[in-house]
């Protein structure tokens, strides 16, 4: 399931996107005027679906929470610069992300990328029942983990929120505050990595034909 | 679509050329189609992560993030407020008047043979430290108590004096600022 289809039955099945966004604007509207009740109506929204974003870019459960918790507090601080042409959740996910970056660089600067990637404790599941005939669930987001260190922050993001989270190139670009062509060429290098470790580190998953090239 | 249509997006998907509807429409096809999954990791083996997906965190775990939020708010309004001030050396002319204070009642009261007054923290967070014994002042003629604020790295303290009677009297407040306001 998508973030954005989360959302959605999240708030009561088939809403429309456009829906949840005036719904969003609403809020930060009741937000802005002081009301944080209405402000923990957005944590509640969109925490889980950051959380699953950040978890992946900074490869730690616990760490994850902190950065959600640390972007929600910027986003009330900053409420009054929220340009509503963008989504909330957009905006949300720029702060998140960035803090996120910034805690895998300063980590990296401290060689421990490694110690944190072992105490990741991402849970999974697929999508529906029939999805899982020869991929195992877990195994997917085990493989993801292990290669994502492999890529800069700045790649890891964009990869996850476009191939992962499913958000929009424009909305991607809005969130790490870089141009469209930016983003096709994080993803784009993403996937070259992570294709050559896949074809070094799990060529089962790489038709026999395939196999060894680069 | 059929299965045929959808793997015929795939180039088109690999090199970021698809519109998004269509490639929202491509992606859940590929979610829920195991043989064009199945094909199109086989074009590009990064495909995989298609199935990647997390389950949403628990309701407790949701709730705890917002409690720490809000929490978080409340003492980021705090500083806030006590930023807002901008009278430092209010604060630091506070401290000094208490500290006079406090040391001259001590020395009062230990001639007196009463104790000495008290600072303490308890878990709370609030703590609360009066110099001399409240029934000195009688709380209806009371003139109303002064109050200063500092912050203190993460600590905020509260001066508060009011005129007894008998003379000055101070008290601390330390509150944590992660506390309900
Ligand atoms: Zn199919």
């Amino acid at each position: 399931m998508s973030t954005r289809e989360s959302h959605c039955i999240l708030l009561g099945g088939a809403r429309l996107r456009s829906e949840v966004v005036m719904d969003d604007r609403k809020v930060v509207r009741a937000a802005l005027g002081g009301d944080e009740e209405a402000f923990a109506d957005l944590v509640r929204r969109y925490s889980g679906g950051l959380h699953r974003a950040v978890a992946r870019i900074v490869l730690d459960d616990e760490e994850a929470w902190d950065v959600v918790q640390m972007a929600f507090i910027k986003a009330w601080q900053r409420l009054d610069r929220y340009n509503p042409r963008w989504s909330f959740s957009t905006w949300l996910y720029r702060i998140g992300t960035n803090l996120a970056i910034d805690l895998v660089r300063s980590r990296s600067s401290r060689q421990k990328a490694h110690r944190a990637g072992n105490e990741h404790q991402l849970r999974l599941v697929g999508g529906t029942e029939e999805t899982t005939t020869r991929l195992e669930h877990g195994e997917v987001d085990g493989i993801l983990r292990d290669l994502v260190r492999y890529l800069t922050p700045q790649q890891r993001s964009a990869f996850i929120m476009r191939e992962i989270e499913d958000f929009e190139t424009a909305e991607v670009a809005e969130i790490l505050g870089c141009s469209t062509a930016t983003v096709r060429n994080h993803v784009f290098q993403a996937r070259k990595t992570l294709r050559r470790e896949i074809q070094n580190r799990f060529p089962e998953f790489v038709p026999e034909d395939q196999r060894g090239q680069k | 679509m059929s299965c045929e249509v959808y793997r015929e997006l795939l180039p088109a998907y690999l090199d970021e050329s698809l519109d998004e509807v269509r490639r929202t429409g491509f992606r859940s096809h590929l979610r829920s189609c195991v043989g064009c999954r199945e094909f199109a990791i086989g074009e590009e083996p990064t495909l995989v992560f298609s199935l990647a997906d997390a389950v949403d965190p628990s309701p407790d775990r949701i709730e705890a993030c917002v409690t720490a939020v809000v929490a978080g708010i409340h003492q980021e309004r705090l500083e806030r407020r006590l930023r807002g001030s901008r009278r430092p050396w209010l604060a630091a002319a506070a401290a000094v008047v208490l500290a006079i204070v406090a040391a001259s009642m001590w020395w009062l009261k230990s001639d007196d043979g009463v104790s000495s007054p008290t600072l303490q923290a308890n878990d709370q967070g609030v703590e609360i430290s009066s110099p001399v014994a409240t029934e000195e002042i009688p709380a209806a003629t009371e003139p109303p108590p002064r109050v200063e604020v500092e912050m203190v790295q993460e600590e905020v303290r509260v001066y508060q004096y009011a005129i007894g009677d008998d003379g000055t009297t101070g008290a601390v407040f330390i509150v944590n600022p992660a506390m309900e306001l």
